[in-house]
């Protein structure tokens, strides 16, 4: 279960770096995770821990209380992501051999227990909207973020944020539609 | 306490009634699976994150402080050594009250005297009888008095003296015959070799060789009894100078050390400007 971070509790621990660092870290490291992982990021845990590197030192200098912080905190992420995808495109692909994703064997029922929590599926889910959607989508109900938040950390108006949601949604409407009717 | 299951599922159907979409649960649920990654199971902090984590205070509170107050510290860390300098200066180059600086200094100007007292050599001489003979070596001034001793030991108040005289009396009256006495050569060549005279005066010195017999004996005491009248408030001018230059001394020695400070400085100061 993750805290929510409140403008009051920055407040009181203003001053205690450690234990706002931890109760920041326990707040928002699974959002940045989840938002790493489903913007496909290579490795995003180390990504996500560089992520409140760069973001805890500078603490202090964050105005905007709660909100703030988690718009900065996201677009932080947002440019690491970036940066690794442009160093996906410039590297050739690495194909890894992951002993969890090679289907020559049944999977047990471990293992397809774990893929139910694994992102894979969701990341499947994802795969069927443009880049900017898949990043309004996860930004707005991954990393929690108002649309105007939003805007701000792609660099986009609100209005052009809203339409890239709208656009998203509905064509995830279609592909779950289809998925269900395929599924048994 | 909100939960984050409160707030993605609030999220999402937020955003499916801002779409019209809230008659689809399919849709619904593949939102809340998007939603459900922001609920991922969070690794351990690595090496790095787990100390900032554990205590920032020790090591990146005591960096962080370090960076904001660096010029600071760098500054005192500069004026402590400069204070240092200072005070080490001032307690080795202990200017005595009797106007004799730094042995250097002395030895400065005691090298360059000969030239100033080259004037007086006549005057004293002068008086002393119409013998033509005169030293051009201020050492021989020695038997006159303390006009003579002091005279090595003045050199601000000659260049009055050298331009008074340039300017109105011809150059030649002041040119001496060499030294005859044999007991005088070592002090002359002594004399000569502390000077550090070489070249300058060597032409002057060979004039005065022409022109020592060309002078009489009457020519030269007139030009004694001038002197000798330039001669008396001569050392009281000297002391007076030699006080004021003293006192230059020290302005100067504080002018060089405010200077030396600044320009040390300029370079420190535009160093932290780059570290900004």
């Amino acid at each position: 279960m993750t805290e929510a971070l409140t403008d009051d509790a920055l407040r009181a621990l203003k001053g205690r770096d450690g234990e706002l660092f931890n109760l920041v870290y326990r707040s928002y490291a699974s959002q940045v995770l989840g938002y790493l992982t489903a913007r496909g990021v290579e490795d995003p845990e180390a990504t996500m821990q560089d992520v409140f590197l760069a973001v805890l030192p500078r603490i202090d200098t964050i105005s905007g209380g709660a909100s703030g912080l988690r718009t900065f905190l996201f677009s932080v992420a947002h440019a690491r992501m970036v940066d690794d995808h442009r160093r996906q495109s410039r590297t050739p692909p690495k194909q890894p051999f992951e002993p969890e994703f090679d289907r020559r064997e049944a999977t047990s029922a471990e293992a397809a227990a774990m893929l139910l929590v694994a992102p894979g599926e969701v990341l499947e889910l994802l795969e069927v909207l443009g880049e900017d959607q898949k990043e309004v989508l996860t930004l707005r109900i991954i990393a929690d973020l108002t649309v105007e938040q939003v805007a701000e950390i792609m660099g986009k108006s609100a209005g052009a944020v809203k339409q890239l949601q709208r656009r998203a949604l509905d064509r995830l409407r279609e592909h779950s539609a289809v998925k269900d009717y395929v599924a048994p | 306490m909100t939960t984050r299951d409160d707030f993605s599922g609030g999220t999402v159907d937020r955003l499916l009634l801002d779409a019209g979409h809230t008659d689809v649960p399919e849709l619904r649920a593949a939102l809340l699976s998007i939603a459900s990654l922001a609920q991922m199971p969070v690794p351990a902090p690595g090496a790095e994150l787990a100390a900032m984590l554990a205590g920032p205070r020790d090591e990146l509170t005591r960096k962080r402080w370090l960076r904001q107050h660096r010029p600071t510290v760098v500054g005192l860390a500069v004026l402590a050594g400069m204070g240092l300098g200072v005070t080490g200066v001032a307690a080795t180059s202990q200017v005595s009250e009797d106007g004799s600086g730094l042995w250097s200094v002395q030895q400065l100007t005691t090298d360059w005297a000969p030239d100033w007292t080259l004037p007086l050599a006549p005057a004293a001489t002068g008086q002393d009888g119409p013998a033509g003979w005169v030293s051009p070596l201020f050492l021989q001034l020695d038997h006159e008095g303390p006009s003579a001793v002091d005279g090595p030991a003045e050199p601000p108040a000659p260049p009055e003296h050298a331009n008074g005289q340039s300017a109105a009396t011809p150059p030649d009256t002041r040119v001496l015959p060499p030294v005859k006495g044999p007991d005088w050569a070592p002090g002359a060549a002594s004399g000569h070799g502390k000077a550090g005279q070489p070249d300058a005066d060597s032409p002057r010195a060979g004039k005065s060789d022409a022109s020592a017999d060309e002078q009489s004996g009457q020519g030269s005491l007139q030009e004694g009894g001038m002197l000798s009248e330039q001669a008396a408030p001569a050392p009281e001018e000297g002391s007076e100078v030699r006080g004021e230059s003293g006192r230059k001394k020290e302005k100067s020695s504080t002018g060089l050390l405010d200077s030396a400070l600044d320009s040390s400085l300029d370079p420190i100061s535009r160093w932290l400007g780059k570290l900004r």
